[in-house]
């Protein structure tokens, strides 16, 4: 049927004989994939560019910003050494790369290689961003959904206003002073669960809740306003004309839908969590990758910050990524025209 | 009607917000002047104090005066802020005016790397630039303000997009008008509104960014402070006065709560449609019970498979009025017989179909003396499963009428899941016999597919198949071929005279298409304003035999094509 061929098949024919390719090549997902897979280089591409020029655009002498106002001269040309400072800056450049692919991505002004630094921390920022985020989702579209399904045809009006305000003054509150309150109810007050440190399990509660609850807030907000307006549309009367079953309506039919209206409205956020999760860091001590970027910044170690920055950055596209390929998953029609902007 | 009656309400958001920013800006002018002696004075005999009436929100750990801290961090705050913002908002806005002016490669490459940008945390960025700038209050401003950007950059060149399109600046162009003029004349006004729109709510997430950036300690440096490093010193002490977190906490929900109303408010004043969304719940008036004006049994004939006595259909005002919008119409349709309702879109005829069906909108009355669809009281509550394979219906967009998410078979077979007990084997093997027995190709591969990889003539054809499978006493056809292209029509009525053939059931068919209804049905009724106004044969429309000079009307303008078409040949 012709008009069932997805562009895939087009472009992949269009240079090799159909023949040749196997079946799986022609599928939708194939082409999705190395889209995919472009937009992934190119964002690293755009990070190594970016975080190697952090050292080449720093004021006056880079050397001397590094060491410090107080160093001396041996010291200042001892940094300028080991930043490489003295070659040109197409040989740096390709210093940096080399470092990059072999995993040590430069070595610390303090202590033992950036990479090492950075797998030793990384774990503590991902648990922590990674369950967020999870937890964003889950209760988002389970809030979202519930209140638009229980408030349905203006029922329990006075729900609606609920929801609508505390999620709105929640999500006006920032990150950190939200960890901060909850330390002073849960941790001082309370004494239920540790104020820092990442010592025991129950450390992971607070920063988790901390960084997940102000998301929660703004997506279900989306989720709420997308579910009410998947509610009025045909496919749901045509299961009313069916006389399917609430539930199978709300969970087969809505949820889906507004999964992918609420997701691709919300990808940014998302990513951006990571953002949220190194302020959250300071809040709670929390020895992740946060706290030593910014004690990089103010120590000035330019290898662990440029390190830093760039797995953080390479999360980002990555959560981004991931949000594509679950819309995709989800609902087929993103396989072939979502772009990437 | 909603649109005005919420319009006020936008208007309430935005004076909210604008007061509270006001009230922000005479705190930042006057506060200082006034609170800056009471915020600096080191006295330690007073520290860490809880708050009291000198001290409403107690004492910092050199007991100053927390509430005088945070009145005067408040200019910083918002002179950081709004310097921020200016920086993205400018250097944003003019770079993605510049770019619409280049050359489509060029645009292209930028507007590319560009979303790459956008893609990244606005903080990370940030931190880019504070690592290379330092930290301290102005590098953090930057930072901030850099990161900012690429938003801007996005929004106004694809704002800037549309409006390059419009046809006034496409005459601009060809009348040689220098680009610079064209951007400066067309493209900034245009845009201007939604760009506003943006920045104000774009200045809350700014003022969060900076605040966080001192949090952290890379912005605002001691003796310096503004709400992020109160917070940040607060933190510090918190296990010996933590009252210290509380007052710049305040002013930071507080201030960024303003600029969010004010963002909102102006959304809702500059688009009316965005106040009726987040307004969110339209109310609807409880649905009135249907009623049963008379109990009248044995009014309608032995022979009918389904009859309506006296329906009346109506809205039900927030006040209680009530208006009506189909009144007192009676039919009765045999078995194996397709009763046609002609009328123009809003004389009622689809309210009527889907009130006897039970699924007339939420908010209506509905009132008969009765429906009945064979043994079906449609005026009791019956159960779902007699439903279901009482009445089966086809709409009139097919393109809409099926989730998008799901594979056809997946949702053609729920019904017979829950009604009928079947389990998934029998269900596809089923529908499968249907659509072969409806002559459709590869019936296998039109399952496995999402709705939009079918055709709509394809997809009405499975709503009939599964039509046949439920064997319905009522098949409801509400337009069912206005969506499709001419050449499908015909296919799919006939696929609907063929499911007339394979049942026994009754079949309703709307629409606005005489033709159509002539070919196709037994007895006609023509409805007009509510009511049905005649009923016809095929012959008498044929003949142009009708009473009533509506009808009349509704033949002379299918006549006028008929007679263009076959001018001057005969049939």
């Amino acid at each position: 049927m012709a008009s069932t061929q997805s562009p895939a098949d087009s472009k992949v024919f269009k240079f090799v004989p159909r023949r040749f390719v196997p079946e799986w090549l022609g599928s939708p997902w194939a082409w999705f994939l190395t889209r995919k897979l472009g937009t992934l280089l190119l964002s690293f591409a755009f990070l190594v560019v970016v975080t190697f020029s952090i050292v080449l655009l720093i004021p006056g002498d880079a050397a001397r910003a590094a060491a410090g106002p107080d160093a001396s001269l041996d010291v200042v040309e001892a940094t300028r050494q080991s930043l490489g400072l003295n070659e040109p800056v197409w040989r740096r450049f390709l210093n940096y790369v080399g470092d990059i692919f072999s995993g040590t991505l430069g070595t610390s002004f303090r202590v033992g290689t950036v990479g090492e630094q950075i797998a030793v921390r990384a774990p503590y920022t991902l648990i922590v961003a990674g369950s967020a985020i999870l937890i964003t989702l889950i209760l988002a579209f389970v809030l979202g959904v519930g209140v638009t399904v229980l408030t349905r045809d203006g029922r329990r009006a006075w729900l609606a206003q609920v929801f609508s305000w505390v999620t709105a003054v929640v999500d006006a509150i920032p990150v950190y002073v939200r960890g901060t309150l909850l330390i002073i109810v849960f941790a001082l007050s309370l004494g239920m669960l540790p104020a820092g440190g990442a010592q025991q399990p129950s450390s992971f509660v607070l920063p988790i809740v901390a960084l997940a609850i102000g998301p929660v807030c703004s997506l279900s907000r989306i989720v709420r306003r997308e579910a009410d307006s998947a509610l009025q549309a045909n496919y749901i009367r045509t299961t009313d004309g069916w006389r399917l079953a609430g539930r199978t309506v709300y969970l087969k039919y809505l949820l889906p839908n507004v999964v992918t209206a609420a997701l691709t409205l919300s990808g940014l956020m998302l990513s951006g969590m990571i953002g949220g999760a190194l302020v959250m860091e300071q809040v709670f001590s929390w020895p992740g990758l946060g706290t030593s970027v910014v004690n990089a910044i103010i120590t000035r170690d330019y290898p662990v910050i440029q390190g830093t920055i760039l797995v953080l950055g390479m999360v980002a596209v990555i959560i981004n990524i991931l949000i594509d390929v679950a819309l995709a998953a989800v609902d087929p029609r993103h396989l072939e025209s979502r772009s990437d902007s | 009607m909603s649109v005005t009656r919420r319009r006020p309400r936008g208007n309430a958001v935005f004076w909210a917000g604008f007061l509270l920013l006001a009230a922000f800006v005479a705190i930042a002018v006057v506060g200082p002047m006034v609170f800056s002696d009471a915020a600096n004075r080191i006295n330690p005999l007073e520290a860490r104090g809880a708050p009291s009436s000198d001290n409403p929100f107690g004492t910092d750990g050199f007991g100053r005066d927390i509430f005088a801290r945070v009145v005067t961090a408040t200019r910083l705050t918002l002179l950081l802020t709004f310097g921020a913002s200016l920086i993205s908002f400018v250097v944003g806005t003019f770079v993605g005016v510049v770019v619409r002016l280049l050359g489509p490669r060029l645009q292209a490459a930028i507007i590319q790397v560009n979303a790459v940008a956008v893609a990244f945390p606005a903080l990370i960025l940030a931190l880019v630039v504070a690592s290379i700038m330092g930290s301290g209050s102005v590098p953090a401003m930057v930072a901030v303000g850099i990161a900012g950007i690429p938003m801007y950059i996005r929004l106004t060149s694809t704002l800037a997009a549309r409006v390059v399109n419009e046809d006034y600046v496409r005459i601009a162009e060809l009348q040689r008008v220098p680009r610079v003029v064209v951007a400066v004349r067309h493209i900034l006004p245009n845009v201007a509104i939604p760009l506003s729109v943006a920045a104000a709510n774009s200045t809350a997430f700014t003022l969060v960014e900076l605040s966080s950036l001192s949090f952290i300690g890379l912005g605002v440096q001691a003796p310096d402070y503004d709400y992020g490093r109160m917070l940040n010193e607060g933190l510090a002490e918190m296990s010996g006065q933590p009252w210290g977190v509380f007052g710049p906490s305040i002013g930071m929900v507080v201030l960024g709560l303003g600029i969010l109303l004010f963002g909102d408010g102006l959304a809702a004043m500059v688009d009316p449609k965005v106040a009726v969304q987040k307004g969110g719940i339209t109310r609807f008036v409880e649905a009135v019970k249907a009623g049963r004006t008379q109990s009248d049994a044995g009014a309608g004939r032995t022979e009918s498979a389904v009859v309506v006595d006296k329906l009346s259909v109506g809205t039900l005002s927030e006040s209680g009025e009530r208006s009506t919008l189909v009144k007192d119409v009676s039919f009765h349709i045999a078995p194996r017989e397709i009763l046609g309702i002609v009328g123009e879109s809003g004389s009622g005829k689809s309210l009527t179909a889907m009130s006897i069906a039970g699924l007339a909108p939420i908010g209506l009355w509905r009132a008969a003396r009765q429906v009945r669809i064979r043994e079906t009281d449609m005026l009791e509550r019956p159960d779902p499963s007699v439903l279901a394979r009482t009445v089966s219906l086809i709409y009139q967009d097919p393109m809409s009428t099926f989730s998008p998410s799901l594979r056809m078979g997946s949702q053609l077979g729920d019904v017979f899941r829950q009604h009928l007990g079947w389990d998934s084997r029998r269900i596809h093997q089923e529908l499968v016999d249907a659509l072969s027995a409806l002559s459709t190709p590869d019936p296998e591969r039109v399952l496995r597919q999402f709705p939009h990889q079918l055709s709509g003539g394809l997809l009405q054809r499975c709503l009939i198949a599964q039509a046949l499978l439920l064997d319905p006493e009522l098949l409801i056809a509400d337009e069912p071929t206005t969506a499709l292209d001419v050449s499908v029509q015909a296919d799919v009525l006939r696929k609907i005279y063929r499911f007339r053939a394979d049942s026994d059931a009754s079949v309703l068919l709307i629409s606005h298409d005489l033709g159509v209804v002539e070919e196709l049905c037994d007895r006609v009724l023509v409805m007009y304003h509510g009511e049905f106004v005649e009923e016809l044969t095929p012959d008498q429309i044929r003949t142009r035999d009708v009473q009533h000079s509506y009808t009349q009307r509704l033949l002379d303008a299918t006549l006028y094509f008929e007679g263009a078409a076959h001018g001057n040949g005969d049939r």
